[in-house]
């Protein structure tokens, strides 16, 4: 005995696709084809094809047919703070120069600016009662025109109110909110703590990114509390960006300049793909 | 245009489940009070369930009814520089599990030989087909499976002295310190490659992932380099993203004239 028929069709059909003999953008023989080269009916290509689908492999195009699914070039994300800059994880103009440091043309319009209540974890992180004001910057960010990350930054109102008045503004703080808060307040950004997880996309998430509507592309998301000098935290950055497209990169120590221009030029992330067969 | 109604009972359930209205645990309503509420067909109300259910948020409970998945507790991994580090092999993974209160296991470790080839030789940076030693665990949290691991160390270091490289055994104190007192070899820096994608068939077996493939998991590749910017190790890890999360904890360099 073996595996049924279907996945030792649709197991055939990924081996093609990794190695390379479909590749990104072919297009799938169709049922007919495959029924008649595996000898199998039509309900088992069927469920062959579906295997390979619920995997992100191939993509089922109304009346075109099935194709091989086209990766973006994943763009890395370093989460390590820039022992030149004390930045990681860019913010405005450092985002706009980690992501053309890739070779690559960023784009972010004007960020909407809401007014909302603490909850659940952004009160828990900003360490406020649940049901205090706070300032949402939430901005859409775009890579060679399609759509990478979506990101909002909680500050509390009071930061408003003792002179951070540019927070309410619905345009970018150049060259990033971070400096800004320390030119008006005197903040100093200490620390900060990152926390990575990945979950499937929201309906809004899915339809913004242009994700498959089945859950099957996850996204990470990330959660950045900015600590101060006096260890309180006055930034939470909630970040969703689709695990098709995007890595991450963290430094520790000393780390060899090949090794990090590695991950910039995007030679790591060909070889890192390659592993996977 | 509108969406289907099917569309608009998950997607309003799913709001519901996803602010916390529905608890995990917790009972849908039952597709007959759906049909009613949304003077629905039931193979509309149906339709609406099999969506949910393929986005894993619900389970059917058969004779029971359809409930909201429970979540599971994550375990968290600290991808932060340990003062040596560490970080994560041996004796640090179970310090880091237990102090999250959960009881960490992990197996022997399988020892193999392999030409080296793709990622390892060029992480490595070693000769496409020159030899080089796995040491691969499986890694236990109160006895359910959360995460694979296999590192790869040039044989190099082998037949310099490193030899319990090659032992099916823990190296107690850790590879890396290992390393510094056998051959002075010590760990100064790291790379951290964090990357997500779909479990393959031998994964998905070993987790008890289901079989459709919703639950992606993580891979990440580590880079080891020793005090002259040589690569000493490649470690590559797999972990389903249901059950884990990573944390990095970042000081940030102050400029001088503070």
């Amino acid at each position: 005995m073996g595996d049924p028929l279907y996945r030792q069709i649709a197991e055939r059909l990924q081996h093609m696709i990794e190695s390379g003999a479909l590749p990104p953008g072919a297009r799938l023989p169709t049922e007919d084809e495959l029924k008649k080269l595996y000898k199998a009916s039509r309900n088992t290509v069927r469920q062959a094809v579906r295997w390979l689908v619920n995997r992100g492999l191939v993509q089922t195009r109304l009346g075109q047919g099935t194709f091989v699914v086209q990766r973006a070039r994943p763009f890395i994300t370093t989460l390590s703070a820039d022992p030149d800059t004390g930045f990681g994880g860019g913010e405005g103009e450092a985002y706009y120069a980690e992501v053309r440091a890739q070779g690559r043309v960023p784009f972010a319009p004007a960020p909407r600016v809401e007014i909302q209540q603490a909850y659940g974890l952004i009160a828990t992180e900003l360490g406020l009662e649940e049901g205090t004001a706070i300032v949402g910057r939430r901005q859409q960010r775009y890579i060679d025109r399609a759509p990478f990350s979506l990101q909002t930054s909680y500050y509390p109102v009071s930061l408003v109110a003792a002179g951070a008045e540019r927070l309410l503004d619905a345009t970018s703080i150049e060259p990033g909110a971070v400096h800004y808060l320390r030119d008006v307040l005197g903040f100093r950004q200490a620390s900060y703590r990152d926390r990575v997880t990945v979950r499937i996309p929201g309906t809004e998430e899915a339809s913004f990114f242009r994700l498959p509507d089945n859950g099957r592309v996850s996204v990470f998301e990330t959660f950045r509390t900015a600590i101060d000098g006096d260890g309180k935290p006055f930034r939470l950055t909630v970040t969703i960006y689709p695990a098709d497209r995007n890595q991450f990169v963290v430094f520790a120590g000393q780390v060899p300049t090949g090794a990090r221009e590695a991950v910039i030029s995007g030679s790591t992330a060909a070889s890192m793909a390659a592993a996977d067969d | 245009m509108t969406e289907p109604i099917y569309r608009r009972i998950a997607d309003s359930l799913r709001a519901e489940i996803d602010a916390g209205l529905i608890q995990p645990g917790s009972q849908l309503p039952t597709e007959a009070e759906l049909t009613a509420a949304w003077g629905a067909s039931r193979s509309t109300v149906r339709e609406a369930i099999r969506q949910l259910t393929e986005l894993g948020l619900v389970e059917a409970r058969p004779g029971q009814g359809t409930f909201v998945r429970e979540k599971i507790v994550p375990v968290v991994t600290d991808l932060s520089a340990s003062p040596d580090l560490g970080g994560g092999e041996a004796a640090d993974y179970y310090i880091q599990v237990r102090s999250q209160l959960r009881t960490p296991r992990s197996t022997v470790p399988r020892v193999e030989i392999h030409a080296a080839g793709g990622i390892v030789a060029s992480e490595l940076q070693v000769e496409p087909g020159s030899q080089v030693v796995s040491r691969h665990q499986e890694r236990f949290v109160d006895a359910k499976p959360y995460s694979l691991q296999t590192s790869f160390y040039s044989m190099d270091l082998v037949t310099r002295g490193a030899v319990r490289l090659l032992e099916a055994a823990n190296v107690a104190q850790g590879c890396i310190r290992y390393l510094r007192d056998a051959l002075g070899v010590e760990q100064v820096g790291y790379r951290d490659l964090i990357t997500v994608r779909a479990p393959n068939e031998y994964e998905s077996k070993f987790f008890t992932l289901p079989p459709d493939g919703r639950v992606a998991v993580f891979e990440t590749f580590r880079t080891s380099y020793d005090q002259n910017g040589q690569p000493m190790r490649i470690t590559t890890t797999v972990y389903p993203t249901d059950r884990n999360e990573f944390v990095i904890e970042m000081p940030i360099p102050q400029p001088a004239d503070e």
